[in-house]
């Protein structure tokens, strides 16, 4: 498998404020939530420094998606006549932050987004190498927004953005190779409390790792004993 | 292959209940009366002991559809070794319903109930692996009602990249009442059943069920997964372009990737929901790509719209009709909006061609097209 290179990487977490999601204009950004504004932050970040939205491909990882969407849409269910609202059913999908964005750049390109609980960074890992055989750039996003209070156990919000290249010219800050989930790949990273339960968590330790020649795990050990993790290089 | 719908759970009770024009439109055996006709698949055989923890009526359309094909599957564990084979699956209800039997509004979920073994997107992955023994990369592709013909998309870049020998491909979705009533809110619900490509058609069928396939790097199966095309409308969250300009895309991506010209697809299963705005665009779309003569099946009259797992039922339903060299009637069709100008399968015919092409577009303007072909 040959290398992918991280040419830019972006992260938001709640104690750096409100997102602005500057790339979604405000009369559509008013309509949107936090789930899809932060996957608009760190994809402006992105594209501040350098990335070529259109011409990227953009996989989009999410445990749990438009939850506090969806936990709205339940309470009007079960309150008064249960009528929902079209417009926030229609923004339930767990692929809102990527129609919104689409709308709002004009990305035509493929775009898709993908769930798959704690392996939700490995997953979405995958998914941006087989977009390698069409694609230069891979923008790549994983997010999840706060848990709504009546869905515990809670987490905090946090959405990571990495810009991928298969460009070895290109300036990078990490070189990276996929390792295929084996035993003992490496000490599992310290998350901070408020991410514990975060199915994105091990997202935020990679961002950490980027510059160093390092292993990183992309996942908690599974039933085996295994996890997926990637091998770093300092540029 | 498989499927799993309102008409059966195997691939000939499907094939034979389409063959007979049946119909597995229903009024929902719901205490609330939900509005329209919809394809529910009645009581289904609880999860094995060691799933109880999982049980949730999406966990249990995940294991019934599976069940027919789970011997080949172990077959390709044994080819190519089960950390070889992956497991992609379009979903977009998961198990949400098991979240609406228990929700209170304002009240946290009972203790002991797990968001991430019920309602979760990944939770369909687990018992699928569970039970097929596949433990290659594992997840689910959500894009709303393309995600199952998208996850296709996926499941071959996997095998093209060496991070798969085989996939185990397709889709799986629940009736549930947040989409019954949030169709019905958007007011896109037929009252009479979904009549796609109708010149009388009202709005769409909610449906339930899975498909999937088997696609393996190389082997001898009938049916060839050739191509798919993708693309986003970038105009609206809930309504198609109305000239179709995202669906021509992607069908245009899905030829050039296949290297094929439009008059080598010899039918379209189209997406074809029999809402007014999606039918026109997906029409005008047709007509600018592949021409307006190109035989159009839509087979949405039969199980109703499954949401995520409509891409992989329309898929499987594609390869079955390329197999058989017979399409299929689009229920509901007749009397065919004119208007439209295309080639809409009244009755059923005979065809005789290599390729086909089956469409899907979703929600935020995700758009699919994937092209499928004989050996």
């Amino acid at each position: 498998m040959s290398d992918v290179f991280v040419r830019a990487a972006a992260t938001w977490t709640a104690d750096r404020g409100a997102p602005t999601a500057a790339l979604i204009p405000a009369p559509q950004r008013r309509r949107c939530s936090l789930a899809t504004r932060i996957v608009a932050e760190v994809t402006g970040t992105l594209v501040d420094r350098g990335l070529p939205l259109l011409d990227a491909a953009i996989v989009h990882g999410t445990g749990f998606g438009e939850i506090v969407t969806t936990a709205a849409l339940l309470d009007m269910m079960r309150d008064g006549d249960g009528a929902l609202s079209p417009m926030r059913f229609a923004g339930s999908v767990h692929n809102t932050a990527c129609g919104q964005l689409s709308i709002a750049q004009g990305h035509t390109g493929v775009s898709t987004t993908i769930s798959a609980g704690v392996q939700t960074l490995a997953a979405a890992w995958i998914e941006a190498m087989g977009l390698f055989a069409d694609h230069e750039h891979v923008l790549l996003v994983v997010a999840d927004e706060p848990m709504p209070a009546t869905m515990p156990p809670h987490h905090d919000g946090l959405a990571v953005g990495l810009w991928l290249s298969r460009n070895p010219g290109d300036p990078c800050v990490a070189r990276a190779r996929w390792v295929a989930p084996q035993r003992n790949v490496a000490v599992a990273p310290r998350v901070p409390a408020p991410l514990l339960h975060s199915p994105v968590r091990f997202a935020s330790s990679l961002v950490d790792a980027l510059g160093q020649s390092i292993r990183v795990r992309l996942e908690p050990d599974d039933a085996r004993g295994c996890a997926a993790s990637l091998e770093l290089t300092a540029p | 292959m498989t499927l799993c719908n309102a008409l059966g759970a195997d691939l000939a009770t499907v094939a034979v209940a389409i063959e007979n024009g049946t119909s597995g439109l229903a009024p929902l055996p719901w205490s609330w009366h939900p509005p329209g006709l919809h394809g529910w698949c009645g009581e289904l055989p609880p999860l094995p002991a060691s799933l109880q923890d999982r049980d949730t009526r999406q966990a249990r359309l995940a294991v019934h559809t599976a069940a027919p094909i789970l011997a080949d599957i172990e077959r390709a564990n044994r080819r190519w070794g089960a950390s070889r084979v992956a497991l992609i699956i379009g979903t977009s209800t998961g198990g949400i319903a098991a979240t609406e039997a228990v929700w209170r509004p304002g009240v946290p979920l009972p203790a002991g109930f797990d968001l991430g073994r019920t309602h979760a997107l990944q939770a369909t992955i687990a018992v699928l692996r569970a039970v097929c023994g596949a433990r290659g990369p594992g997840y689910a592709v959500s894009t709303a009602c393309s995600s199952s013909a998208k996850a296709f998309g996926s499941a071959a870049r996997l095998i093209a990249a060496g991070l798969a020998d085989a996939v185990v491909v397709g889709g799986v979705d629940s009736l549930c009442e947040t989409t019954v009533r949030g169709f019905a809110a958007l007011e896109l619900v037929a009252a009479g059943g979904a009549r796609p490509f109708a010149a009388c058609r009202g709005g769409l069928s909610l449906g339930e069920g899975g498909a999937l396939a088997l696609l393996e790097r190389r082997g001898d199966a009938a049916t060839l997964l050739v191509a798919c095309g993708e693309s986003c409308d970038a105009h609206h969250m809930s309504a198609p372009h109305p000239e179709g300009d995202g669906a021509a895309l992607a069908m245009r991506r899905a030829l050039t990737a296949a290297g094929l010209d439009a008059a080598q697809i010899g039918f379209v299963n189209a997406h074809g929901t029999g809402t007014v705005l999606n039918d026109r665009a997906e029409a005008r779309a047709i007509g600018r790509v592949l021409g307006l003569a190109v035989p159009v099946v839509a087979t949405k009259g039969y199980t109703g719209h499954l949401l995520g797992a409509a891409g992989a039922t329309e898929i499987v339903l594609t390869a079955l009709a390329l197999q058989s060299g017979r399409l299929p009637a689009s229920r509901g069709a007749t009397p065919v909006d004119e208007t439209l100008g295309i080639d809409v399968v009244e009755r059923p015919r005979p065809i005789d061609c290599e390729y086909a092409m089956s469409t899907s577009f979703a929600f935020g303007g995700s758009n699919a097209a994937v092209i499928v072909g004989l050996a």
